[in-house]
């Protein structure tokens, strides 16, 4: 008896082991989850009431970093944050659109956006509108008590200007994304999550 | 911090009075003294009493060492002192916030509230006899603001034949320095009767984040007089007319302030036979605060008059009790454009009954007619049924309310540079009658109205043991908040993006929890009495956004972000789930010596949504840490005549620093560090 539960058990992780393995051969290229820390978005003001003006900063989910040249997805300046397609808004050293890159802003648990909304949510900039809260919903921050906050639940899917799909979730607006932000936190430090399918119009992010 | 030179001459000129009185042998009666008032505005014993009561004695009162009215309520079951910004504090009942709780002196209301809270501070202990708590509201009876429920102090009366005085000398160092100075007489002799107190408070301040600019306590001195003269010109007409005067003076760094409040109250007391008599009463109160920063003087002038009849009939085995009034209420403020005004007629009844020999009925009601909000009516039933001879069973439902306050329908507040705007109700429409969407704004506010339900048991197992259980729920809804108007600011003649805030009822809230008191006399020294709340609150629409999945948090800041579960839901700010107090008390009759100590509990809570997930509290927020608090008093008394008193507040030194991690340079989350006390006390 105790000879038939263990060839039992036997056969039972064989065949556990087996499907696993036969899973594994359907290998896809990895989609890799990334955290940027500190990317620094600084802007300048001549004084209160005065328009912000200054470099924005050009990031590529190609690359995984920062770049300067015009191949970028999206860039931030300040709580600001664009999207290489489209038009101008209208700011002050802005850059020119260059690609065809377009934002939906979902929200979702990070994990579980497993795939890119429909077409039809996806925004571009234009004169006066941002990508981001074209749709009329909130930003992706949240303003109080002088801390700005980064909304738990935004998700930013990008449609980069190759065509790829990227999903993103920003965390924090502070250097070091500290746990208790005070109002002597530096500001303008990018830390974010994001997932990015290197094949080029493949909605999944799993 | 020394005493203004102006109040030490009368001082001394009545502790010489007093001094030179014979001391009058007046026989304590425990069980007399416990009859209260305030559950049914009748005199009835406390333990026979369908509603949750607590009563703090004088003895109590004294026992504790407590100076101020604060000191003796953070140490009651159920009752937690709760700091807001700006360190107000105010008094939290079964969950339910200051704003919703009425504090009264014999049976009126004191009024001023900053943040919605009655500075506990202004009330010396002094000059009371007994202070009674009843939880859950009392609208029925107290009209707006007894939502949570109604704190009474009830001051003294003086006996037949009475006469006695003290005089006693408090100093307090360590983390306050504070003196206090109290001389008071009480005094009947055939038809008259007197009670005269005088207190002096005057502390030197605190600071407890040195670090930072801000003081958290500036110095102050206080005077408190209180006289009440009664007289009976006969057996069937009873009159007493009394007086309170308080003052404070306090220095800031910006200049000075200054409150002045002010209490008058007349009764009389017709019996016209054995079974009626009508009390005919008036009371006008006022509070005025006045401070100057950078030398611009702001204002807040809040009145109340209230004349008052109240009959009573006596029949068999029941009573009735039937009441009209009115309340006149005044408010003028910096904020405001004039003097604004409430008109307020009422009517009440009660009826006391017992239909059964074991079952005690209390059935009331009110209805408030006001001219500027809606009205409401206010029912109440309550029923206590004894099973046996040590168990009894008490239940009670009744809707409280509150009126909405002079801000919320008046004020007129624009930020030149925060770009918004908050109106009052009637403010709005009377400033802009012709604004589209001007009709999403309502002109009359309903007052916040609750319902709450208490279930509770008394039990006497045995004859030294005293155990009461209560189970309570709140459910307040029409809460008055701000919300975003979305006027166009273009129409209304403000600069482009300005935001328009006013009011509206919107959200609705619940408390609920269990309350257990136990009261053991282990022998005729020793005597220890223990309580515990649990606590439970929510906010009903922030609980369905929860379960709708709308909400989501990050545990840590570089977690990813995840749905809120209910189960993740902490509830209201402010609120701890677990409060305990545990106090020993001994006395040595032999050689009138006491000694007591008194621990006091609160478990962690929560005083914003930190986590950015729309303002809600879960657990994954800063939480102010829980905190333990122990306090001890000795007292020795020489031939009844001299007390002396030593004592030690938080004798652990608990100051709270581990929240400043989380809490950055708010006060409200540190707590007063060890302070020791001695008190001289002369009787006659």
């Amino acid at each position: 008896m105790k000879n038939l539960k263990s060839i039992l058990l036997l056969v039972v992780l064989t065949f556990i082991v087996i499907s696993c393995s036969e899973n594994d051969s359907l290998v896809i290229e990895p989609i890799e989850a990334k955290t940027i820390s500190n990317l620094h978005a600084p802007q300048e003001q001549a004084g209160h009431g005065q328009p912000i003006s200054g470099e924005f900063t050009k990031f590529s989910f190609k690359e995984g970093k920062q770049v300067t040249d015009d191949n970028w997805d999206i860039a931030f300046r300040g709580l600001r944050v664009i999207i290489n397609g489209g038009n101008k808004y209208g700011l002050t050293d802005e850059p020119e659109r260059t690609g065809n890159a377009s934002l939906a802003v979902i929200k979702s648990p990070f994990k579980d956006v497993k795939e890119t909304p429909t077409e039809d949510k996806f925004k571009q900039d234009a004169n006066g509108v941002y990508a981001i809260t074209s749709d009329g919903g909130d930003d992706w921050y949240t303003y109080g008590n002088r801390i700005v906050t980064a909304n738990a639940g935004t998700i930013l899917v990008v449609k980069t200007i190759d065509g790829n799909y990227a999903k993103m979730e920003i965390k924090s607006y502070y250097k070091d994304n500290p746990n208790t932000i005070t109002t002597s936190s530096e500001p303008r430090y990018y830390t974010f999550d994001y997932v990015y399918n290197p094949r080029v119009g493949d909605k999944s992010f799993q | 911090m020394i005493l203004n030179r102006k109040w030490l001459l009368p001082l001394i000129m009545i502790s010489n009075i007093v001094f030179s009185q014979k001391k009058e042998q007046v026989k304590k009666d425990e069980k007399l003294d416990e009859v209260i008032v305030t559950a049914t505005r009748t005199k009835r014993q406390l333990s026979l009493v369908p509603m949750p009561v607590t009563l703090i004695t004088k003895k109590q009162l004294q026992k504790s060492g407590s100076v101020r009215l604060r000191d003796i309520l953070l140490e009651q079951t159920g009752i937690v002192m709760v700091t807001d910004f700006g360190n107000s504090e105010g008094l939290q009942l079964q969950g339910v916030s200051a704003d919703y709780t009425l504090i009264m002196i014999d049976g009126v209301p004191i009024v001023g509230r900053t943040s919605g809270n009655i500075d506990l501070n202004r009330l010396t202990v002094n000059s009371i006899k007994q202070i009674e708590v009843v939880k859950g509201p009392s609208s029925s009876l107290y009209g707006s603001e007894a939502i949570g429920g109604v704190v009474n102090i009830i001051t003294e009366t003086p006996k037949e034949n009475q006469l006695k005085g003290n005089f006693q000398l408090l100093t307090r160092f360590g983390a306050k320095n504070e003196l206090d100075i109290n001389a008071g007489i009480t005094s009947k002799k055939d038809k008259l009767g007197v009670v005269a107190d005088v207190n002096l408070n005057s502390s030197g301040g605190f600071d407890l984040s040195p670090e930072t600019e801000n003081i958290t306590t500036y110095p102050h001195q206080n005077f408190t007089g209180n006289l009440k003269v009664l007289y009976d010109f006969s057996e069937n007409l009873k009159g007493n007319i009394s007086q309170r005067l308080y003052t404070q003076n306090q220095k800031s760094a910006f200049g000075n302030n200054t409150q002045r409040d002010w209490n008058f109250s007349t009764n009389w007391n017709h019996r016209i036979n054995n079974s009626w008599s009508i009390d005919y009463s008036f009371y006008g109160t006022q509070y005025k605060a006045e401070s100057v920063f950078n030398n611009e003087v702001t204002v807040f002038d809040r009145s109340l008059n209230r004349p008052e009849i109240k009959s009573k009939l006596k029949l068999k085995n029941s009573n009735l009790i039937t009441g009209v009034g009115v309340n006149f209420d005044a408010l003028l403020r910096s904020e405001f454009d004039d003097k604004k005004k409430f008109i307020a007629y009422y009517a009440f009844a009660q009826y006391d009954f017992n239909p059964l020999n074991r079952l005690n009925v209390v059935l009331g009601a009110r209805f408030d007619n006001p001219d500027k909000y809606k009205s409401a009516f206010s029912p109440k039933l309550s029923a206590r049924y004894k099973i046996n001879n040590w168990l009894a069973v008490k239940t009670s439902v009744g809707t409280g309310f509150k009126a909405p306050d002079f801000r919320q329908l008046y004020l007129n507040f624009r930020n030149g540079v925060g770009g918004y705007i908050v109106l009052g109700t009637q403010a709005i429409h009377d400033l802009y009658p012709n604004a589209t969407g001007l009709e999403r704004i309502e002109r009359e506010l309903k007052p916040e109205t609750s319902i709450g339900y208490n279930f509770g048991f008394q039990i006497k197992p045995i004859n030294n043991l005293k155990l009461d259980i209560n189970l309570f729920r709140n459910d307040i809804s029409e809460l008055i908040d701000t919300f975003d108007t979305e006027l166009n600011p273009n129409e209304l003649n403000l600069p482009n993006n300005t935001r328009v805030f006013s009011y509206r009822n919107i959200s609705e809230v619940y408390t609920q929890g269990v309350e257990l008191d136990v009261s053991y006399k282990l022998n005729h020294n020793l005597k220890i009495l223990g309580g515990y709340q649990f606590l439970d609150t929510g906010d009903k629409e922030q609980e369905s956004k929860i379960k709708n999945g709308e909400i989501f948090i990050r545990r840590t800041s570089s977690s990813s972000s995840e749905k809120l579960t209910l189960n993740n839901y902490f509830g209201l700010a402010n609120r701890s789930k677990h409060t305990a107090n545990l106090k020993l008390f001994y006395e040595n009759f032999e050689h009138n010596f006491s000694a007591n100590i008194r621990g006091i509990y609160r478990s962690k809570y929560a005083l914003f949504d930190t986590n950015n997930s729309q303002g809600i509290i879960d657990n994954y927020d800063k939480f102010v840490s829980d905190n333990l608090q122990i306090n001890l008093t000795i007292d020795k008394s020489f031939k009844d005549f001299i007390t002396l008193q030593v004592g030690v507040d938080n004798l652990f030194n608990e100051e709270g620093v581990e929240n400043s991690n989380n809490f950055p340079n708010n006060d409200s989350v540190l707590r007063l560090g060890r302070i020791i006390y001695s008190r001289i006390q002369f009787n006659f």
